[in-house]
């Protein structure tokens, strides 16, 4: 589904990415761990489509296209999905009003029918349930006033509705109480299926507990240091990065 | 003579040889204050950009060309003028082409006691002791030209007048139409508004082309809130993108009375709008709200002054600019408050979005404060959309052109919601979304 090869990326003068190598085959969840300021969200952001980054070498092939030389929009059509690290508040636009014109540009890029207010309202209350979204929200300014917690849940709401083939998902447990990140979990767990994946951007390896990853990487400095299955997390939580540059001097 | 003094002359004389056909010509009072206005204007001249108030606002091209004032008779098909009028909103409704008042255009219908709502010209001709209290000041040298050419001509409009404690069932609504195909016209309607103690109101003035001709709309309209009254004033400007709008909105409150008005200007190649409230007494309260949009060439001019007069009164501006193409906003705020006004409570905002590299906006506060025991805050900044927004929005699967115009509307968003006539902001929001929707690609979406 997604095949990053030797990714090189740079904003200004600073290269931030040193060549990832990464497959996500459907089905699987790869979690990325790593020290703040590796990379990982400039990889999430690099993944989505968002401007300010040069790629200076390498690729990056979603669904056997070029992903770097589509708009933000087409990704988003063609099923990709970020769950922010720091989602925007955006004063004036309503949630309901902003999610169902992205649901029914996608549906119309993909030659399907729009759906209309009513159907998508009944499907928006379900998956707000679902996440444990308060529905007063639904009716709010896109994250205005939101707190920590109910930005998180905000995405995982989002990705809900989109029903996307590949979920990155940055730092989306950061800031949640516990009840929050078993639903948040629970939400990526209701999407998980063979033609499906999902890239968890993580610190805690608790939210492992709840989502299984098939693979875990460590990303340092912008390269993939380490990959190995859940039992990595543990021993990075026992052990820290730390262990990792010792290892690797070794 | 330069060709400017030239074409003051010109109007001049067009106005002395139609005065003796107006309304009230034989009412010496009347008959003085427009002799007066005459010469005033004569004297002033149209204003230039030396002047400080007109700085950042050049009316050349509008004083290059002359606009007939003598009245015109365009009967209309009520057909026509459907688009304009608010669904879903039982009003009063005064009808007027190029400021004459089409009767058979107009819906008055049964009128509360205590109120008297009549065309400006009837209100002349029968009973101009009436109007007294709006011309007081008469005897001091004007020193606004534009006032002082729509004095001169003093023919039609609103009479509204609201005894004490008497509420208006509905909404009024004043719609002005502008007609120029046979001849460019100047259009000068004047309203005049009076709310007795405790009376409460709500106007809609709202200024419309029938025809895509060059006019000019000098409009002006007073307003004397007695203690208690209220008055909820909205206007909308949507003139062609060749007409020239020039209006002033003047109004005196006492003690404890509450102006609030909203503003939405769309149309004009120049547009300028001047709004001046004398908060004269105790506790009285004005919010003022403004949203103008420009794209083109168009110069939208928004000019307040507030003066506090009196001890504890309130005001509140905000104004929002959305600015395209080649377009200009200015937004100029006075604030006064004078020595014996204490505990006065005076915030203005103005905020511009602008987007493109080619749009400009020019915001300018002007706070004068001789009182020590006063809160005054002030804010202003021009900005465009913000890539973080825009990003998150196109990362949901919204094409660019919508997300922008969906964050634009967001930006104006908080201006509608302020209305509390909702089925005027949802007419209202309709519009902007369809002019947005020419260079943003909304529709499709909503
Ligand atoms: N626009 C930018 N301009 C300059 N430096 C940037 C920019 N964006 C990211 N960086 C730098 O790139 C590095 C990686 O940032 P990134 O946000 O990807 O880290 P991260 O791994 O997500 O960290 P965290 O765990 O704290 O979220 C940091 O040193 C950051 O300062
Ligand atoms: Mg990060």
């Amino acid at each position: 589904m997604l095949e990053i090869n030797n990714l090189h990326v740079r904003v200004g003068d600073k290269t931030i990415l040193n060549g990832i190598n990464l497959t996500v085959k459907a089905g699987e969840v790869h979690a990325i761990m790593g020290p703040n300021g590796s990379g990982k969200s400039t990889l999430s952001h690099v993944l989505a489509g968002r401007a300010g980054y040069e790629v200076i070498e390498g690729s990056a092939r979603y669904q056997g296209k070029n992903l770097l030389e589509l708009s933000p929009e087409t990704r988003a059509h063609a099923g990709v999905f970020l769950g922010f690290q720091y989602p925007v508040e955006i004063p004036g636009v309503n949630n309901m009003y902003f999610l169902k014109a992205a649901i029914n540009a996608r549906r119309v890029a993909n030659g399907l029918t729009e759906l209309d207010a009513f159907d998508f309202i009944q499907m928006a209350k379900e998956k707000a349930k679902l996440v444990g979204l308060d529905e007063s929200l639904l009716q709010r300014a896109v994250n205005e006033g939101f707190s920590g917690g109910e930005k998180k849940r905000n995405e995982i709401f989002q990705m809900a509705v989109l029903e996307p083939q590949l979920a990155i998902l940055d730092e989306t447990d950061s800031g949640l109480d516990i009840d929050a990140l078993k639903i948040v979990a629970e939400g990526v767990n209701a999407l998980r299926d063979p033609d499906r994946a999902v890239i968890l951007v993580t610190h805690y390896q608790r939210l492992l507990d709840y989502i299984v990853p098939d693979y875990v990487h460590v990303l340092s400095e912008g390269r993939i240091v380490r990959s190995g299955g859940r039992e990595l997390a543990l021993t990075l939580e026992e052990k820290g990065y730390s262990w990792l540059k010792e290892a690797a001097a070794t | 003579m330069n060709a400017a003094a030239d074409m003051v002359a010109r109007y001049c004389a067009e106005l002395a040889s139609i005065a003796p056909t107006l309304p009230a010509a034989e009412v010496p009072w009347i008959q003085q204050t427009r002799s007066k206005a005459r010469d005033d204007f004569a004297r002033l001249g149209f204003p230039t950009r030396l002047q400080e108030a007109w700085h950042y606002t050049n009316v050349g091209t509008l004083q290059r060309r002359f606009f007939s004032l003598a009245s015109t008779d365009i009967s209309i098909d009520p057909k026509a003028i459907e688009p304009f009028l608010y669904t879903d909103l039982d009003c009063h409704q005064l009808v007027f082409v190029n400021s004459i008042y089409a009767p058979a255009l107009s819906t008055i219908g049964t009128l509360p006691s205590g109120v008297t709502l009549e065309n400006l010209a009837t209100t002349l001709a029968q009973t101009p002791q009436q109007l007294e209290p709006f011309f007081h000041s008469r005897e001091q040298p004007a020193d606004h030209a534009f006032n002082a050419l729509n004095t001169a001509l003093l023919h039609d409009g609103t009479y509204l007048h609201l005894a004490p404690n008497t509420q208006l069932d509905k909404p009024l609504h004043l719609l002005f139409l502008s007609v120029g195909k046979a001849e460019e016209h100047c259009a000068q309607p004047r309203n005049l508004i009076q709310l007795g103690t405790g009376s409460q109101a709500v106007v809609l003035e709202s200024y419309h082309s029938l025809d895509d001709a060059a006019c000019f709309t000098n409009a002006c309209s007073q307003v004397i809130l007695e203690a208690e009254a209220t008055l909820h004033h909205y206007k909308l400007q949507e003139e062609n993108q060749l007409s020239y709008h020039i209006a002033s909105l003047q109004v005196q409150q006492a003690q404890r009375s509450h102006f609030e008005s909203h503003l939405l200007s769309l149309g004009a190649t120049l547009a300028r709008h001047e709004l001046s409230v004398d908060l004269n007494g105790e506790g009285a309260h004005c919010s003022l709200n403004g949203l103008y949009l420009g794209g083109g060439r168009q110069h939208v001019d928004c000019h307040t002054e507030v003066r506090h007069m009196q001890a504890g009164a309130d005001s509140r501006q905000i104004y929002k600019g959305i600015l395209d193409g080649r377009a200009r906003g200015v937004f100029n705020g006075q604030v006064y408050v004078h020595p014996q006004a204490q505990k006065s409570n005076a915030e203005q905002s103005n905020h511009n979005l602008l987007l493109s590299n080619d749009a400009e906006a020019d915001t300018k506060p002007e706070l004068e404060i001789y009182a020590d025991d006063v809160r005054c805050s002030h804010g202003a900044t021009v900005g465009q959309l913000d890539d973080d927004m825009l990003f998150y929005l196109r990362s949901r699967g919204l094409p660019e052109d919508a997300a922008r115009g969906l964050l634009t509307l967001g930006f104006a968003r908080d201006l509608l919601e302020r209305m509390p006539l909702k089925p005027v902001a949802e007419q209202l929001e309709k519009k902007l979304i369809e002019i947005l929707s020419q260079s943003h690609g909304l529709k499709s979406l909503i």
